[in-house]
């Protein structure tokens, strides 16, 4: 039997990240196995707001949980979450993948297929976390379009600002400008959080 | 608004990874040689980033993948037990008589007996291919290892809960949806870990669950789902019970497959 997916407070949910993580250390595949139930959710939205193909997202989902798994013994509870680790971990692969030579084409893919493939669901996330998700989404949307945007394309789309302002069609000093903006508007709207 | 550091301006963009390579590199080389104006900015702005992850939403990975992740991760990474050593595995013996077969025909085919190359060619294929089936028969033995050791590691789990020394026992009394339902939890306040059981739970249909939940600081916390065999009873490991209110109460509600983040179905058992 597997641990529950558990509702917890951040910190609780930070240590039992961190234990799962010491445990596969020790080939607890079924560590990974929960902190794949308790993480995989938030993974695979992000890899497929990222990367659009259902299949491509999966595909770089279990490489970034076998990543983790091989390399448990170098993550460093003192030094962030697991969740963030997961997190970065993520993204940098599905930048390495956008900006393959594939990358022009999975984008416009994805133009025509925005939506999940299945229902999002958020079992398992600790509820500050969901409420953070929640802000967050806010947030972005009370920023203007045009600082959302450059924020989205260098963030999601793992475009530099110079390529954000040839997409755009927008002077770079004016991209810097909004992508400095929007961000300060973000940090001093969250505030502190863990 | 003026920064106090010519460089704190980059950090937003540092953040989300949207810096070309020169001012990248200008950057990260201010950063190594250390700037108090630049740090906790970079720190604040990497959270921002973090945030911004968290605005995609959520999509519940396919069912199979989970276990196809497990299984691959028995392979990438044979199970260590961490006790004695485990029985050979009849797998491993036939696939080291595959590479040992494969090592002898190269041996051959290098002393140069021209005249069988083809043949020896052929064997050697065939040795090879046999030594991929083995090696599939090896990851499938080490998956059903790992499963087994994964049961082991729950029962171990379970009985170290219950072996704790102040351990808190709680009962959980019916209530009219399921009049023969009893819970007992056991919780070891020290380790945060607890095991609860039940029996006289009705099965459910494969769409439902049910879920317990502990009631602290006059909100209800999920501890997990379980399922109840055709005896009606059930087991569940809950980790990390450590609230920073007391427990005021433990209860078990009937709720949809996979759970939910707050209670909506009807109450079997209570505290």
């Amino acid at each position: 039997m597997l641990p529950p997916e558990l509702s917890l407070d951040s910190t609780a949910a930070d240590a039992l990240d961190a234990e799962l993580v010491r445990r596969m250390t020790a080939g607890e595949s079924d560590a990974l196995g929960a902190l794949f139930e308790r993480h995989g959710g938030k993974v695979l939205g992000l890899l497929l707001r990222m990367l659009g193909a259902s299949g491509e997202a999966e595909e770089v989902l279990q490489e970034v949980f076998l990543h983790a798994w091989t390399r448990a013994a170098t993550f460093r509870a003192d030094k962030g979450s697991a969740r963030s680790w997961l997190i970065v971990m993520a993204r940098s692969r599905a930048l390495d993948r956008l900006r393959s030579t594939k990358a022009a084409r999975r984008r416009d893919e994805r133009a025509g297929a925005e939506q999940p493939v299945v229902a999002a669901a958020e079992a398992g996330a600790d509820l500050e976390r969901q409420e953070l998700a929640l802000r967050m989404r806010r947030l972005m949307g009370e920023l203007p379009v045009e600082q959302r945007e450059c924020i989205e394309l260098a963030f999601f789309e793992g475009l530099t600002h110079s390529e954000v302002a040839a997409r755009l069609g927008a002077p770079l000093g004016t991209v810097k400008s909004r992508i400095l903006m929007g961000m300060r508007k973000l940090k001093q709207g969250l505030g502190t959080y863990r | 608004m003026a920064d106090a550091c010519p460089f704190e301006a980059l950090i937003a963009a540092h953040a989300l990874g949207a810096l070309d390579d020169e001012e990248r590199t200008a950057l990260e080389r201010h950063l190594a040689a250390g700037c108090d104006v630049c740090a906790p900015e970079l720190a604040a702005m990497g959270r921002v980033a973090e945030a911004i992850a968290m605005t995609a939403s959520p999509v519940r990975p396919r069912e199979e993948l989970r276990s196809e992740l497990v299984t691959r991760a028995a392979a990438v990474r044979p199970f260590r037990p961490r006790q004695a050593a485990a029985p050979p595995v009849a797998g491993a013996r036939r696939a080291g008589r595959g590479l040992a077969l494969a090592a002898s025909i190269a041996v051959l085919l290098a002393v140069g007996a021209l005249a069988w190359g083809v043949v020896l060619q052929g064997r050697l294929e065939h040795a090879r291919q046999e030594r991929q089936a083995l090696a599939t028969d090896l990851a499938a033995a080490r998956a059903q290892l790992a499963r087994g050791e994964v049961e082991r590691v729950a029962l171990l789990r379970h009985l170290a809960v219950l072996g704790a020394s102040r351990l808190q026992q709680v009962q959980l009394a019916a209530l009219p949806p399921a009049p023969a339902a009893r819970g007992r939890m056991f919780l070891d306040p020290g380790s945060g870990q607890a095991v609860f059981s039940a029996a006289g739970l009705p099965p459910l249909p494969a769409d439902r669950t049910y879920q317990l939940w502990f009631i602290t600081g006059g909100r209800p916390v999920s501890a997990g789902t379980f399922d109840v065999g055709g005896e009606g009873s059930g087991r569940l490991l809950v980790d990390g019970v450590r609230p920073a209110a007391p427990i005021d109460a433990w209860a078990v509600t009937v709720e949809p497959a996979g759970g939910v983040p707050q209670p909506t179905g009807s109450m079997v058992l209570k505290s």
